[in-house]
């Protein structure tokens, strides 16, 4: 039947049973489509539906049911694997730690007999140790016994102390006052002593202005113009340029400090060695001065010219007194005798000593030799006159007679300078060998030979000098150094540096200083 | 609809027509081939979303490829954004159980099925529904379309897997409910007491509004007299597809079933047109597996038997001796 | 007789707009037979954009089913005498 078909039927009943309202229609319409509805689930979802299940479980499910077992299974046997690993570590911890404790029972069971050893020695020794303190206890008994005993010794002892103690003090009171009694008498003896003691002083006084006396009149007495005692001279205190061309002769005026110089430009100078001022000049030399000399009394200067001749002033006048001639070459070495002051000696390079008297005026005598003599001195009596001669020979003559007393070979070479000491008995000799010989006068033993580095003499003249206490020796050299040597040490005792040329002359003043040196170059220095 | 499931609403959402599944003969690769797959599919469900069963079931058989589901009944391939239970009633005039399906991992007929990227698909083809109704029914989408995601998500699931309890708390939010209808209460009067007639009438007229209607139109071109002797559909083209909304507003007229499919198919209603036939045009309207009486209330039809897209789906079978449509 | 009524012979303008990154048609009118499916107008756009697949919407709002006719959707959204159809090349109204 067709819906048309139902349609027309249900007009058809509408029109049969007109009562029947839209409601009821329509309730009974729902109530249908809920049946169809109903009736559909049943064929559909509600036949088909457990049938589809049951069937569908096993295929869809099923895999996915095996699979969860499956996976389940492999979970159990996962945790099962995890187990068996854990138990196995377990195992092998356990095993380390039965291992362990196995060989810590074995060491255990090893040192059971050294205890139980060492357990029996423990008891041994714990006898022996309990028989000991036996000992030690009846010992200690012993000496308690003993301790007591000297216990009452001791008490007894002390009793006995006490009364030597009193005793000791009653002693020491008396001693005390015996003491007592003797300070009284020593402090007696004291000023007893005490007064002896003044009375001595006095006395002892009264001996010493004696002594004090006796010592100034002893000073006086021995020799008082020896008594200069000379300084070793190191510095320069002044330095002159006293000549031009060279200054060959320097001399101190007896007993002053005045300086004479003769040069190579013809005069001769007088210096102030204190101030080193020039105080006055000669004139009248002809020819440069190869040596000076000077009397006694200081009234005369006389100088060896390079002209053949000497002059002779008068030093207050300063006028020449004498001009000595008689000399056939060039005059060297001049000297004057301390003791008459009226014969002077001088030689020449003529092969000659000529002998003048001042108050004649004239030559007395003429000792002619064959060795030039470079260098000539009087003894101070003034009867010996002691040369220096170019063979090397010291030789010594009679001043009157003319006549060689004795000669001595003082140097390989020419000797250049000859210094007599203040009292006579020594010589001094320089010689072109550059060494400074002393000479005994009376034997003519050598007492000494003075050398030194680099001490080389300059010329055929260059003079060396002792000074004035006889204990020094000055000698200058080529390279202008000038040495001081202690006699009596034999040893370099200053070495003086000014000079720039060689050092031809050194002089010592009578006064003990200063001491002057001269050079080629005419400069003149002054040590003190 | 206050609250609670009216049973007919549980029928259409427990609602399952049992599948006897094949593997297309072409895909077979194992000898014996796979046995069919016997299967239950949701009425209100799609055909893709059963590819997470089938597909086990079969992947044994399968030559290597890329897999492409889709299925045919008799030679017809299937719409997958057509609800398994309209694609029943409508396909098989006299219904078959199982339901006999052949399924098909290759060879997509992209010419006359639109691409179907599986479930994201078929959630986009709902939701796309949905929007639609709503804008019958409101004049806008924006209901549907300010939805929160977790709600939309929500929403979809509780369809996928026929859960009406969250579908009707998250739906009742997109205020999409089109008309009072008592004649619920009045068939189970113990569960509410009975309204009066004025009361009824006046809250049924008091809505007027467009019901969302998707009418399935086949041709069977000739005349049958059993359904049973209907023959397969060989195109989708001997099927019209018509949605024409249903105005709800008559006056407070009680509107029937009949008065809406008139509304709709007005042509076959024609006082000549009634006369011409001695058996009318209509043979069949079929709405969710059953064929309710003509006179039976629109409003409780809609209420009762919409499909989750809020769209009514009817399938009609007529005679009209040509094609309609096209 | 139903092939009779103008309904089914009549013409419907459909409206294209772009939406999105779409690229904008030169017509964006056309006619189109209202007894014509709506999958008509989304291959039309397809070739006209060369495109594989696009997303295709009725007044910014839904994607109609391509089965449904396009004097139901003319009918039942149209307005203004014109059916406005959005296009994009991603999903613009989820």
């Amino acid at each position: 039947m067709s819906i048309w078909g139902r349609r027309k039927s249900m007009k058809q009943d509408c029109n049969l049973i007109i009562i029947m309202s839209e409601d009821e229609i329509a309730i009974e319409a729902i109530k249908h489509a809920l049946k169809a509805l109903r009736k559909r689930h049943l064929l559909e979802e509600g036949a088909h539906g457990p049938a589809i299940i049951a069937l569908s479980k096993p295929i869809a499910s099923q895999g996915s049911e095996w699979k969860d077992k499956a996976e389940t299974l492999e979970l159990e046997l996962q945790q099962c694997y995890k187990a068996q690993s854990r138990l196995s570590e377990q195992l092998v911890v356990e095993v380390a730690e039965s291992r362990a404790a196995k060989s810590l029972v074995q060491e255990k069971e090893a040192l059971i007999p050294n205890l139980e050893n060492d357990l029996s020695q423990a008891r041994d020794e714990c006898s022996r140790l309990a028989a000991l303190l036996e000992e030690k206890t009846k010992g200690l008994e012993l000496l308690m016994g003993e301790n007591k005993e000297l216990k009452s010794q001791y008490e007894e002892m002390r009793a006995r102390a006490i009364n030597a103690e009193t005793e000791n003090k009653t002693l020491i009171d008396r001693w005390m006052l015996q003491k007592m009694q003797d300070a009284e008498r020593l402090n007696e003896a004291n000023a007893l002593y005490e007064d002896m003691l003044g009375k001595l002083k006095a006395s002892g006084l009264e001996q010493l202005a004696r002594q004090q006396i006796d010592g100034v009149v002893r000073q006086s007495e021995e020799g008082a113009e020896y008594y200069v005692e000379s300084t070793i001279p190191n510095t320069c205190n002044h330095r002159i340029p006293a000549h031009e061309g060279g200054c060959a002769s320097i001399l101190f005026e007896n007993t002053s400090g005045k300086l004479l110089t003769g040069g190579q430009d013809q005069t001769v100078k007088m210096w102030d060695t204190t101030t080193g001022q020039l105080t006055k000049t000669y004139h009248g030399c002809i020819g440069s001065i190869l040596d000076l000399t000077l009397t006694n009394d200081n009234t005369c200067l006389i100088a060896a010219s390079s002209s053949n001749n000497l002059y002779a002033w008068d030093t207050n006048t300063g006028r020449v007194r004498h001009t000595l001639t008689g000399h056939k070459d060039k005059v060297c070495a001049v000297d004057v005798s301390r003791f008459s002051n009226r014969h002077v000696a001088s030689s020449a390079y003529d092969r000659t000593i000529k002998i003048w008297d001042l108050n004649k005026g004239y030559c007395v005598n003429t000792i002619i030799f064959p060795s030039n003599c470079n260098t000539l001195s009087f003894t101070p009596d003034g009867q010996t006159i002691c040369s220096g001669h170019m063979d090397g020979h010291l030789r010594l003559w009679d001043m009157k007679s003319g006549k060689l007393l004795s000669e001595v070979a003082a140097h390989s070479l020419a000797v250049t300078s000859i210094s007599l000491s203040r009292n006579g008995n020594t010589v001094l000799t320089s010689g072109r060998d550059n060494l400074h010989n002393l000479f005994d006068t009376r034997t003519l033993e050598v007492m000494g030979t003075l050398r030194a580095n680099g001490n080389r003499v300059a010329s055929n003249w260059s003079r060396s000098c002792i000074s004035a206490d006889d204990n020094y020796v000055a000698a200058g050299s080529v390279d202008g150094v000038v040495h001081v040597w202690s006699i009596a040490k034999g040893n370099i005792v200053s070495t003086l540096k000014e000079h720039t040329g060689s050092v031809l002359c050194c002089s010592w003043s009578g006064i003990g200083k200063p001491l002057a040196t001269s050079d080629r170059n005419g400069i003149v220095c002054l040590w003190a | 609809m206050q609250g609670g499931e009216k049973e007919a609403q549980r029928y259409v959402w427990d609602g399952a027509i049992p599948l006897q599944v094949h593997l297309h003969d072409s895909e077979v690769t194992t000898l014996p081939p796979p046995p069919p797959a016997l299967i239950l599919a949701p009425r209100i469900g799609y055909l893709p979303l059963l590819s997470s069963q089938l597909k086990p079931f079969f992947s044994g058989a399968l030559p290597p490829g890329v897999d492409t589901i889709w299925f045919d009944y008799k030679g017809l391939p299937l719409k997958w954004y057509i609800s398994t239970g309209v694609l029943f009633d409508l396909l098989c005039a006299e219904p078959e159980r199982p339901w006999n399906l052949t399924v098909h991992f290759r060879g997509y007929p992209g010419n006359i099925l639109i691409p179907c990227d599986g479930e994201d698909s078929v959630k986009w083809s709902y939701i796309n529904s949905l929007k639609e109704a709503a804008y019958i029914i409101h004049g806008s989408s924006k209901n549907v379309m300010n939805m929160s995601q977790p709600d939309q998500v929500e929403l979809w699931r509780s369809v996928m897997n026929g859960k009406l309890e969250t579908y009707n708390r998250i739906s009742s939010k997109l205020k999409l409910g089109i008309i009072e209808d008592d004649f619920s209460d009045k068939v189970n009067p113990s569960l509410k007491a009975p309204h009066t007639v004025n009361e009824t009438e006046a809250t049924t007229t008091l809505k007027t509004s467009r019901i969302p209607v998707r009418l399935y139109l086949c041709n069977t071109n000739q005349d049958f007299e059993n359904l049973e002797t209907v023959p397969p559909f060989e195109t989708w083209d001997q099927i019209s597809y018509i949605n024409r909304p249903v105005e709800l507003n008559k006056e407070g007229k009680y509107f029937t079933l009949y008065d809406a499919i008139k509304s709709i198919l007005p042509e076959f209603f024609h006082p000549a047109a009634e006369e011409e036939g001695k058996d009318g045009v209509i043979k069949l309207v079929r709405i969710q597996g059953i064929e309710p009486k003509m006179e039976i209330p629109f409003s409780w039809v809609v209420n009762n038997l919409m499909n989750p897209d809020y769209f009514l789906h009817i399938c009609v079978y007529i005679n009209a001796g040509r094609p309609m449509g096209t | 007789m139903a092939s009779d009524s103008p309904i089914a012979s009549r013409k419907v303008v459909v409206h294209l707009r772009a939406t999105g990154d779409a690229p904008i048609l030169k017509q964006a009118k056309f006619k189109i037979a209202g007894t014509d499916r709506f999958s008509k107008v989304i291959d039309f756009l397809c070739r006209q954009l060369h495109r594989e697949t696009l997303f295709v919407y009725v007044n910014s709002a839904f994607s109609p089913s391509p089965d449904e006719l396009v004097n139901d959707l003319y009918d039942n959204f149209g307005f203004d005498g014109k059916l406005v159809v959005n296009y994009a090349c991603s999903m613009a109204w989820g």
